[in-house]
């Protein structure tokens, strides 16, 4: 739980711890910084009764000090400290000039002409109160003058100082003493309040609903019943649902919610009741007394966030065209990221802007953006914060890298946004011209109005007749679309026949309308009949225009499919031609596997080759080596030879020396030796 | 040609399909509810959905790594106007009603199912009927056949579930989930969808908030 009883979720709890400090510390410096303002340009004497007042809030802790449950239920009005009016002075002159700068701009708005006026009135009047107020002040009675502009222009010439501090001041937070009072203030509850008007209101049995005094009078048809049961049960379904287990939401808190919602509910039946109002009311109910807490959500719905809680949400759907539009104009890339991913800002945005911002920032962020918000009037703080919200993640969120992580980083970081100061300062020195804002949503109106017209009339073609319409026409375009080559001329001429038929017969409507008229102002008592034949023309119009919208759509859808035609044709073409390249890819693709293959081969051979040629190397070496050998070998025989050959030489040498010998011994002795040798012979 | 087929399994991303589904019915009949008992397994009071809310899963089923992206959607009426950018790629719907709350039931064939006709892009998107809260089943107002009935006359998955006591809860995704794998038109968007985020994208940070400065 936070110091102001919500729980927090789990994930943020060491975050919250570590910013705990941070938060007393701003709010005692809060605190001091507004003691002091007001000390300088309030009243002493009543400061010194706040002051004491204030010591006793803070000392019930941080949560500010809440009458107990009998007391809230006796006593639901509270009046504000008096030290506050100098406040409450310039806020309501402030307003005032807003009022009339506006003015121009909301009288174009067909919608709230009424409510303007008598908005406007009611300024007029506060201000006159205030005025008054102003004769007693000591600080201002001096600029009174008796022309009422006059004094006003001089008030807004002298106020302007304290405009700015106080404006400053508020943005750096309103002290959690002072807020629930300051921000009656700031939304100008006592002005509004209508003594009598809540009970008046929490009494009235719910069907008689029209007409109260504060002039929000509606349209001639009584809420219906069912419509009031609607409500009633929605929200019975989300008292349990508002903040559940917050310990001021007991069970006189729950009550307490459900008489203020009922009663706005009751109070301003074109809102009712819409899911969000149920976070409003129950924080104002934290900080305030229960009528208090009425009369100050009632500005804020019907003041600040005019027409965005009714039943089509008109300008809730406007502001999101128009924070696209900005969002992108600021983060031109972050947006695109955005588009990459196909998610659509405003699917965040939107539940942001819707809940202003309750639930989706941790809660010192949440009220101090409220703060701001309340005390500009206006709901131009939303976008300041939105934007601070995109400046302060972009990094984060330029990351993710598909739609889900995209959603998730936005709400994860959204979610731990604890550093409100840093995000109000970015916010309020970010997107200041309301003008600006008031030029785009006259831009956006037209647009959005015309979605919600072309939902209800999809939504009334499916109800109407059972959808035989729906089905007879798409049984056409079904048979259209098998032979649209052929008949399609043909059939636009019959469908243009149509057309034309049905024109007259608007015509013929009409033609006849006048006329009826004419008879029913003779005599009087035929009114009914003629309100019935109305209402039958009327229903009759609004079928022909049901049908004819249903021809146009047909006409579109045939366009349509034709261009789809077209398109798959392309899309054919394209698909042939890819995959003539992909057969030609894989042509190619074999070729190169057979070149490859052949190549191998050719390897392969090179290889053997080279293997033989190292063999046959080999071979050679070999027998140049047994060569060798051989030669040596025939080397030593020839040298053998020769010797042999001397030898041989040597010896016939030798032999012929010892023959000469014989013979010269023959010769010598032949006495001796001859005879025993020739004596045979 | 062969070359990008390959690279699409090459991706650092975990998943291999990203379906959208997106939850609807009336106000309180416990879409958050079933969302928070399936993605954190906790019950919970949980505050009204205002707009849209969203989550993330990731889950494996029959091998695939799938991230499922539930879109929660508010259910008072008024919020519908805001709805319809929502149906857009929707894969799977799933149509929630309240058993012990007739009108959740009816509503779904008066308004919900032709919401779902009118703004979804896509012809096969599975469509799912869960009757939640049976952990109350004595004052139950919708029998079981008349679910059965409803889902077969509109060509629904059917389950009933509770978010309270978690029974089904698991199932009703996975059946979904199973479905929509099954169907190849909404498998190969999903892949088409896939495809286009894996654009070139550098690692998410951790997120990182509200800076430094405290002043």
């Amino acid at each position: 739980r936070d110091m102001y009883g919500f729980i927090l979720r789990p994930q943020h709890l060491q975050r919250y711890r570590e910013f705990t400090s941070i938060y007393k510390e701003e709010e005692a410096e809060r605190s001091e910084r507004w003691e002091h303002f007001l000390r300088t340009y309030g009243d002493a004497a009543d400061f010194s009764a706040t002051k004491g007042a204030e010591k006793d809030a803070s000392s019930d802790g941080e949560v500010n000090a809440k009458p107990d449950g009998e007391n809230r239920v006796v006593q639901r009005w509270g009046e504000l400290r008096p030290s506050l009016n100098i406040v409450e002075q310039g806020i309501a002159t402030n307003a005032g000039r807003q009022q009339h700068a506006t003015k121009p701009l909301e009288n174009g708005d067909v919608l709230k002409t009424r409510k303007t006026d008598s908005g406007a009135s009611d300024i007029d009047d506060s201000d006159d109160e205030f005025y008054d107020v102003d004769k007693s002040d000591a600080v201002a009675d001096s600029l009174v003058s008796s022309d009422q502009s006059d004094s006003e222009s001089a008030i807004h010439g002298k106020e302007s100082p304290w405009r700015e501090e106080l404006q400053f001041l508020v943005r750096g937070g309103v002290p959690m003493a002072l807020r629930g009072e300051l921000w009656q203030v700031f939304v100008r509850t006592k002005t509004r309040r209508v003594e009598g008007h809540y009970e008046r209101l929490l009494e009235k049995p719910s069907s008689n609903g029209n007409g109260n005094a504060n002039g929000y009078t509606h349209h001639d048809e009584p809420p219906s019943v069912p419509a009031q049961e609607k409500y009633v049960n929605q929200i019975e379904k989300d008292l349990p649902r508002t903040f559940p287990g917050h310990p001021a939401l007991d069970e006189d808190g729950r009550n307490a919610l459900r008489r203020l919602l009922t009663a706005y509910a009751r109070h301003n039946p074109d809102v009712g009741y819409c899911q969000a109002m149920n976070f409003f009311a129950g924080l104002l109910l934290l900080l305030m007394p229960e009528e208090n807490a009425f009369w100050t959500l009632t500005g804020i719905i019907d003041e600040y966030f005019q027409g965005y809680y009714s039943e089509k949400l008109l300008e809730a759907q406007v502001d999101q065209l128009v924070f696209e539009e900005l969002a992108r104009e600021q983060f031109p890339r972050l947006i695109s990221h955005f588009e990459s991913l196909g998610v659509q800002i405003s699917w965040m945005s939107g539940p942001w802007f819707l809940s202003i911002f309750v639930n989706v920032l941790p809660w010192e962020s949440v009220l101090r953006v409220w703060d701001v918000l309340l005390f500009e009037g206006n709901r131009t703080m939303l976008f300041r914060t939105a934007l601070a919200l995109l400046e302060l993640h972009a990094p984060a969120l330029l990351a993710s890298r598909d739609a889900g992580d995209c959603i998730s980083v936005m709400q994860t970081v959204t979610g731990a946004t604890f550093d409100s100061s840093q995000l109000v300062l970015t916010a309020c020195m970010g997107f200041q011209k309301i003008e600006r804002l008031e030029a785009l949503r006259t831009k956006y109106r037209p647009i959005v109005l015309a979605t919600l017209d072309e939902r209800a009339a999809e939504l009334r073609l499916w109800r109407s007749s059972q959808g035989a319409l729906v089905k007879k026409l798409s049984r056409k375009f079904s048979s259209l679309n098998t032979s649209t080559k052929e008949i399609t001329t043909a059939e636009i001429i019959a469908e243009s026949g149509d057309i034309e038929e049905i024109d007259e017969e608007d015509e013929e409507i009409d033609e006849k309308d006048p006329a009826d008229l004419e008879e029913q102002q003779r005599p009087g008592e035929c009114l009914p009949r003629l309100f019935q034949e109305c209402t039958k023309w009327f229903y009759r119009a609004e079928e022909l225009d049901v049908a004819l919208m249903e021809i146009v759509k047909d006409d579109n859808r045939r366009e349509l499919s034709a261009k789809v035609e077209s398109l798959e044709a392309e899309l054919s073409t394209v698909k042939q031609m890819l995959s003539d390249k992909q057969e030609q890819e894989k042509a190619m693709v074999q070729v190169m596997l057979r070149i490859e293959q052949e190549q191998k081969l050719t390897e392969d051979a090179r290889c053997f080759a080279e293997q033989d040629a190292a063999a046959q190397r080999h071979a050679a070496t070999v027998m140049q080596e047994k060569y060798e050998q051989l030669m040596d070998k025939f080397a030593a025989l020839e040298k053998r030879a020769v010797m042999a050959e001397t030898m041989l030489e040597a010896t016939l040498q030798y032999e012929a020396g010892q023959t000469g010998n014989l013979r010269r011994q023959k010769e010598e002795e032949p006495s001796k030796w001859s005879w025993p040798l020739s004596s045979p012979r | 040609m062969a070359l990008s087929s390959s690279s699409s399994s090459v991706s650092g991303n975990e998943f291999d399909h990203l379906f959208k589904i997106l939850l609807i019915g009336d106000s309180g009949v416990g879409k958050s509810s079933l969302l928070l008992r399936f993605t954190a397994d906790t019950f919970d009071d949980l505050s009204p959905t205002i707009g849209v809310d969203f989550k993330l899963k990731l889950m494996t089923l029959e091998g695939k790594r799938l991230k499922l992206t539930i879109w929660d959607t508010a259910g008072q009426e008024r919020f519908r106007t805001l709805t319809s950018s929502y149906y857009r790629g929707a894969q799977g719907v799933i149509l929630v009603y309240d058993v012990t709350r007739r009108d959740t039931f009816t509503n779904l064939q008066d308004v919900w199912l032709k919401e779902v006709e009118l703004y979804s892009t896509n012809q096969d998107c599975v469509k799912l009927l869960v009757g939640n809260k049976v952990d109350r089943d004595s004052e139950r107002a919708v029998s079981q056949h008349e679910g059965i009935a409803f889902a077969r006359k509109y060509g629904c998955l059917f389950l009933e579930s509770s978010a309270k006591t978690r029974i089904n809860v698991q199932q009703c995704f996975e059946e979904l989930v199973r479905k929509i794998l099954e169907t190849p038109s909404l498998v190969a968007e999903a892949k088409s969808v896939k495809k286009n985020i894996l654009r070139p994208g550098n690692e998410p940070p951790p997120p990182e908030n509200a800076g430094s400065c405290a002043c």
